[in-house]
């Protein structure tokens, strides 16, 4: 018989030891039981009304947008080409909102707040559209205000031209269904910029120049929490040069949401205006287009349950290291496979893969099991299609999910070879995962994202399914799941190579 | 005259390992340094008009870390005698569960209040360094609202440690319990943070131990608690009586091992 | 109070397994009672349930006629040694004794008395973590004594001790029994209670196998027993067996006889002229005879043996 020490047999004997101890075989079902269980009890905790009152309209896509701007246009039939110069773009009037790092006294309080997103900030351009409703397909090439030249499509496609700002030409080529941006320094050289077939585009489309300026974000404190808020802007844009095959008369129009301003009590909507100037226009808007999806995130509400599963695999990871050394449990262990860091890397392998399972099939019957009571409760289509676990946003968030609580059982475990003491090891994790969560939210401004890159509490980010949000109070939102994962990786790491050389340095 | 012997072994007992020393002085430094560093980065003119920033909460916040001490502190008191099965010579000693519960309560609770009041005082004090500049004006202990903010929450750490020795009660190890302790106290506001209707947000907020219990801290802007201040005393005390009522029941129904 | 422990048709389960079965004796004051049996017969949660740390499915454990959940200064009526590795590590052995002692004001200098009595004079400021398994067993009879009660039990005290503890130990025993005190002493070896025990309690699977004094004990369990060492194996066989007494080889050169005394056995080996290096008389153990009962506890039911009892 081979009684060579190896490691699948190292494996096998740590997980004897996982197993062996009905305690945590009954941790480990209680994490999933609490997951899937919080979760399907507080399903019905999560309510949203952005499908009654709607602060969006629907695009072509049935996916919520935003769609309010100034548009000069007129109709056009067929095939066409339409080239602007984009004089110059004056950056939006602020309303009052104070610059991050701007400690001039007085003024408004409120800090304006950077919003990454393509489709925020100001823009001059071109557009043909599906008539002038809000809400319908459209291909555009727009020289923003510091996002550079783009050309941007029925509120999802986004390409990026050159960086330039100021003075810029920019044409739209259409050829049967099919729209090509242009963009051009002198009017005479022309670099495309992508080409686009926008969704129902009619054979007779509007097409002209426009002006859009989104909301500006800003946070603000008080009464010991931070909120957030969005004011109007405007922006003015002059165009000349302006060459259409077969021209007409132009028309301006505010593009609105007429339904929503009624709603809101607003009498109409904003106003835009433009104006001829020689052989140009000058031309002023206000709004956004781009997509709005509500910051709610359905995948995140279904998963309240992972705190609760969390805490149970907290202690079965500190658990499966400190019981080791109690009544010296580590000395059979050590005298039997006397190469320290193997036995670290098998305990981790085998705890990890045990914690990876449960929490799985834990987060996966938790989301199955909210979803139809979370449907009842308002996130419903159009506002929030319905997930499912085959979209790449919804699986990430399950297997992110799962990860992240995996680390953190290592982590406690890794902590919990260090510090020898199962009451230590549970608290320090517990409280590097939940209490930056609980000073973030009273912290205002990007203190609370700051908290999120630097501890354990980054990996909730993973439950998102939805891109990071500024516009959300909750930390969580505010970084990337791909970063929260990265975050507790390297905790985890940390803890488990210092637990590797504390075992090889110290005596058992 | 025996429960004066139960309180006296128990002192004794807690004071002659070193974790309890190291303990305190940890969750009152927590405390202090946690608050100073909070009203350290507080800014009059980042707050909107009405400014509602309650600056004599923000300067007990700390109270949220500190707790941790307090907690482990409780939970040891009671399951160490387990791990360590000490709890054999303990009963031995005195026969009479009630008594072993009372001493240990009286210690704990006692030991945490000295060290919460501590804690607390100290926070103001480091409260009116980091405020210096701000614009806000810092705790003032001739104020009756700052002084109920105070006293409160060191009831509060008190009544913590009653609930989290409850709990050690319950489930005699020491790693269920400080879970079961911080999952109770940590968990509530998180989870009510992740709930989008905001009724069940203030039913969860109203109901946890540690948002009502330290919902006294508040010494203006009342309408953004989510209870009234005793009312919030009231529901941790519930928690806390709770706990050690059904952890005095199963230790005197359960054998001592 | 009379010092004494009555022990009342004790029964205890825990889940599936019968620990403690109907099991009655007593201790009386004034002698060490040995209590033995094997691993597992019940031993310790006897003790368990006197000490009032279990509580028993039916029957009841005395102390001086009281239950010991009842009793207020428990540490002054009763000392006892369960389990010495049951201190905390962080704690000094000194402070261990001394809220054992507020717990039943105990005055402060019996703490420095009894740690000078059991020899840990010199560690009483270290940790109880570092101590060695003797170290710890000593604390724990220091703990016992703390009270300078006149009762007293310990389970398995010998365990962990160096020679010398195991005699200062049993002096120990003796001196405390010596004293008037009731002494109640577990072993699952009898080897050890042979020269100490006055009397003994034997229990097998929970109940009781034997209650009787040393001597009885020995008395109904020894069979006499003669080894000889002779050259004249055969011849030595022939002539004993002729007489009457059964004879058994259990070397080349060497045979046990019984069922005749030993000077008869030689008065017949000496009439035949038969030569002898050797003439052993064998007097069987407590040990032996605790061996014999214990198996037959396994396979009897105990009222059998009982009728040995005193």
């Amino acid at each position: 018989m081979n009684a060579r020490e190896s490691f699948p047999r190292l494996l096998l004997s740590e997980w004897t030891k996982l197993r062996s101890v009905p305690r945590w075989v009954i941790t480990f079902a209680g994490a999933m039981a609490l997951t899937i269980g919080l979760s399907a009890l507080l399903a019905s905790a999560n309510r949203t009304d952005a499908n009654e009152h709607r602060n969006f309209v629907v695009g072509p896509a049935n996916d919520p947008v935003s769609d309010t701007f100034y548009f000069v246009h007129q109709p056009i039939t067929g095939d066409t080409t339409f080239t602007v110069r984009v004089a110059s773009l004056t950056p939006p009037r602020e309303p009052n909102l104070r610059r991050p790092g701007d400690d001039s006294p007085g003024g408004d309080s409120m800090t304006l707040l950077e919003d990454p997103s393509p489709y925020a900030g100001s823009a001059a351009g071109i557009m043909i559209k599906d008539g002038t409703r809000s809400g319908s397909s459209y291909a555009s090439m727009l020289l923003t205000a510091d996002r550079g030249v783009r050309m941007q499509s029925d509120y999802a496609t986004d390409r990026e031209g050159s960086a330039s700002s100021g003075t810029r030409w920019l044409r739209l080529v259409r050829s049967g269904d099919t729209i090509t941006g242009y963009e051009s320094a002198d009017g005479t050289n022309w670099t495309p910029v992508g080409s686009t077939t926008p969704k129902n585009l009619p054979a007779t489309a509007e097409i002209g120049f426009y002006v859009s300026s989104a909301p500006a974000l800003y946070t603000s404190r008080g009464g010991g929490s931070s909120s957030l808020g969005e004011r109007p802007t405007s922006a003015d844009a002059t165009f000349d040069n302006v060459a259409l095959d077969g021209a007409a008369q132009w028309r301006g129009d505010q593009i609105a949401d007429q339904n929503a301003d009624e709603r809101e009590g607003k009498g109409g909507p904003p106003g835009g205006r433009y104006t001829a100037s020689g052989s140009g226009f000058v031309v002023t808007g206000t709004g956004a287009i781009g997509p709005k999806v509500p910051d709610d995130d359905i995948v995140e509400g279904a998963l309240i349950g992972v705190i609760a599963g969390l805490m149970a695999l907290i202690s079965v990871g500190a658990l499966f290291a400190t019981s080791e050394y109690r009544r010296g449990m580590i000395r059979t262990t050590f005298v039997a496979t006397p190469r320290r860091g193997r036995v670290l890397a098998a305990k981790a392998i085998v705890l990890g893969i045990s914690a990876y399972v449960v929490s799985l099939a834990g987060v996966v019957a938790a989301l199955l099991l909210a979803l139809p009571t979370m449907k009842k409760h308002g996130f419903a289509p159009p506002a929030f299609p319905t997930p499912s676990l085959s979209d790449g946003p919804v699986a990430r968030a399950l297997l992110l999910t799962a990860a992240f609580m995996t680390l953190v059982a290592l982590f406690a475990m890794a902590v919990g070879m260090l510090a020898r003491r199962s009451a230590a090891a549970i608290t320090t994790t517990i409280v590097l995962v939940l209490l930056p969560l609980i000073i973030g939210m009273v912290l205002p401004g990007t203190a609370p994202r700051w908290l999120m890159y630097t501890t354990l509490a980054g990996g909730m980010a993973t439950q998102r399914a939805k891109p990071p949000t500024v516009t959300l109070a909750e930390p969580w939102a505010m970084i990337g799941p791909w970063a929260g994962i990265a975050v507790v990786t390297a905790y985890t790491c940390a803890a488990l190579g210092l637990a590797w050389l504390r075992l090889r340095r110290t005596d058992a | 005259m025996t429960a004066l012997r139960a309180v006296r072994a128990e002192w004794t007992k807690l004071r002659t390992v070193s974790s309890t020393g190291w303990l305190l002085l940890g969750g009152i430094v927590a405390t202090v340094a946690l608050g100073w560093a909070i009203t350290g980065s507080l800014d009059r003119r980042e707050c909107d008009a009405p400014c509602l920033l309650d600056p004599v909460k923000l300067s007990l916040a700390g109270v949220r870390l500190g707790q941790v001490a307090v907690v482990i502190l409780a939970v040891l008191a009671v399951t160490a005698e387990y791990a360590t099965r000490t709890i054999q010579p303990t009963l031995a000693a005195v026969p009479r569960r009630s008594l072993v519960v009372l001493g240990k309560l009286v210690v704990v609770v006692g030991l945490t209040v000295a060290a919460g009041a501590l804690g607390v005082a100290g926070s103001y004090v480091a409260a009116g360094f980091g405020l210096r500049g701000t614009g806000f004006a810092a705790p003032a202990w001739s104020n009756d609202l700052d002084l109920r903010a105070a006293a409160g929450s060191t009831i509060y750490l008190g009544l913590v440690a009653a609930l989290a020795a409850g709990l050690g009660l319950l489930i005699r190890d020491t790693a269920g319990s400080v879970t079961a302790a911080l999952a109770l106290l940590y968990g509530a506001p998180v989870v009510a943070s992740f709930v989008s209707d905001p009724r069940w947000e203030h039913r969860i907020l109203r109901f946890s131990p540690m948002d009502a219990g330290l919902s006294i801290q508040a010494t203006r802007n009342f309408a953004a608690e989510h209870i009234g201040p005793w009312a919030g005393i009231g529901v941790l005390s519930a928690y806390a009586g709770g706990a050690l009522l059904l952890g005095l029941l199963l230790f005197a129904l359960r054998d001592s091992r | 109070m009379e010092p004494t422990i009555e022990v009342r048709a004790l029964r205890k389960r825990y889940h599936t397994t019968v620990a403690v079965d109907g099991l009655s004796f007593t201790v009386r004051p004034g002698e060490v009672t040995g209590f033995v049996g094997p691993n597992g017969a019940g031993k310790s949660t006897t003790m368990r349930l006197i000490l009032g740390l279990d509580s028993p499915d039916d029957g009841a454990a005395l102390i001086g006629g009281q239950h010991y959940r009842s009793l207020r200064t428990p540490l002054t009526k009763v000392g006892a040694l369960l389990d010495a590795s049951a201190v905390h590590p962080g704690r000094k052995a000194r402070d261990h004794l001394l809220w054992l002692a507020h717990s039943n004001g105990i005055p402060k200098r019996r703490v420095g008395d009894v740690i000078e009595q059991v020899g840990l004079g010199s560690a009483a400021r270290r940790r109880a973590g570092g101590f060695s398994l003797g170290m710890q067993q000593r604390l724990g009879i220091a703990a016992a004594l703390l009270g300078d009660p006149p009762v007293l039990i310990f389970d398995e005290p010998v365990n962990g001790l160096d020679p010398d503890g195991i005699v200062w130990i049993r002096g120990l025993l003796k001196t405390l029994a010596a004293e008037g005190r009731a002494v109640l002493v577990s072993s699952h070896l009898m080897g050890e209670l042979e020269d100490t025990a006055d009397h003994l309690v034997v229990i097998g699977r929970g109940r009781l196998v034997a209650d009787t004094s040393v001597a009885a004990l020995v008395a109904a369990a020894s069979k006499e027993r003669t080894e000889v060492v002779t050259a004249q194996r055969e011849e030595a066989t022939a002539v004993l067996a002729r007489a009457g007494a059964t004879v058994a080889v259990i070397a080349s050169d060497t045979v046990t006889v019984e069922g005749m005394p030993a000077d008869r056995v030689s008065a017949l080996l000496t009439g035949a002229g038969i030569a002898f290096t050797e003439l052993r008389r064998h007097r069987a153990t407590l040990e032996e005879a605790y061996m014999d009962l214990t198996r037959g506890s396994i396979e009897y039911a105990p009222e059998a043996v009982e009728g040995s009892a005193r």
